[in-house]
């Protein structure tokens, strides 16, 4: 037979500890809040956590976006796509007046594809990426980029 | 630091094939690869005159360049799937291709005159002094031919090519430090007899009037 006190604690839900860490995060439930995370949001972080080795948040524009490093495999195969892609442009460019303009296109594509890519939520289609703000791309792509390196360079030792 | 167990037999062999080589600890790096560390050679003066024109080009030389100069482990550069270093985050390999860069030294003039420095010092030795006076010699003898050679026939050929000298060899330079510093502070000072210029000795026009001590007014001893 249930006692008093356990029928209360089954009705009201457990308070947290708010100077805890989050399990598998590095910050605690009192800095989530002060930044305004949801505990549908927290959970969308612990699951990309645990499916990519390096995953970082990011704000950009009054949006939260969840970030991860691409590796080499992945950034080549980008990488491949925009050279096929580039020449094809760089044929239909070759009548153009404005070349200069076919290229920064073009970087921009790149940019979109890397943001794209990298980003684990929310999920990013071009089309997504392309109705928001106009340096939301750019930022995406450069953040994905620097935290796909090493956080300190490694030092070559004479052997 | 982390050392792989098979690099322990591996460096002795390869250093003897590349002269010389680098380590790069890779274990405490983030990003999962099965690559704890690997082992790199400088680039020649060719391979970065052809990374300057792929620069220029706006190509990427990064995975030539690793494939290049990465020594061990052997990696598959054909069939990426196979390739560890693909596994890591992509901005790693760029990384480790700026670390072949700088240890090769040809992007910077303080890394090129530092080794410049240090070969410098280097041909004072009795070792180098031998190269050099049995490559004057004989002609036909290239440098890398003498690096085959035991010191037996090396000393063999130095005798030899001492005999051209105006006057032989002193040893003693390279065996007793004190007499070699009388011997060079000896040179130094014939040196400037020849050209006339010795410290003391009263020289025409060298001459100048001493300043007076400090505090020395002339206006007031007048009085």
């Amino acid at each position: 037979m249930e006692t008093v006190a356990e029928k209360k604690s089954k009705a009201e839900p457990k308070l947290k500890n708010m100077d805890e860490k989050i399990p598998g995060l590095d910050i605690t439930w009192q800095q989530a809040k002060d930044l305004e995370w949801d505990e549908e949001f927290i959970s969308v972080i612990q699951a990309a956590k645990k499916q990519f080795s390096n995953v970082n948040v990011l704000n950009c524009a009054d949006e939260w976006f969840i970030i991860r490093s691409l590796n080499r495999r992945e950034y080549r195969s980008l990488v491949q796509t925009q050279a096929e892609a580039m020449a094809k442009e760089v044929d239909a460019a070759a009548d153009s007046a404005n070349p200069e303009g076919v290229r920064a296109t073009l970087n921009m594509m790149s940019e979109e594809a890397i943001a794209s890519q990298g980003t684990v939520y929310p999920p990013l289609e071009l089309d997504d990426i392309r109705s928001r703000a106009s340096g939301v791309a750019t930022t995406l792509h450069d953040s994905i980029l620097a935290i796909s390196g090493y956080q300190s360079a490694p030092t070559p030792i004479k052997v | 630091m982390f050392l792989d167990p098979r690099l322990k037999t591996r460096i002795p062999e390869l250093r003897r094939i590349h002269k010389e080589i680098f380590l790069i600890d890779l274990s405490n790096q983030p990003g999962e690869s099965k690559v704890s560390s690997i082992l790199v050679r400088p680039m020649t003066r060719q391979e970065f005159l052809f990374l300057q024109q792929d620069v220029e080009l706006e190509c990427d030389p990064t995975e030539q360049i690793l494939q290049s100069c990465m020594i061990w482990p052997e990696l598959d550069w054909v069939d990426t799937d196979k390739n560890p270093l693909y596994d890591l985050p992509c901005m790693c390999l760029e990384m480790l291709s700026k670390c072949i860069i700088d240890v090769s030294g040809f992007s910077s003039n303080e890394e090129i005159a530092k080794y410049f420095s240090d070969a410098r010092v280097a041909i004072n030795s009795l070792d180098s002094v031998m190269m050099t006076v049995i490559t004057r010699h004989f002609h036909a003898i290239k440098p890398c031919e003498l690096e085959d050679m035991t010191l037996s026939e090396l000393t063999r050929l130095f005798a030899i090519a001492e005999t051209s000298l105006e006057q032989p060899i002193d040893l003693r330079m390279f065996l007793d430090d004190e007499y070699a510093e009388k011997q060079v502070a000896k040179e130094m000072r014939k040196q400037r007899k020849q050209i006339g210029r010795v410290p003391g000795k009263m020289m025409p026009g060298s001459y100048r009037v001493p300043q007076p001590p400090e505090g020395w007014n002339s206006a007031q001893s007048m009085e």
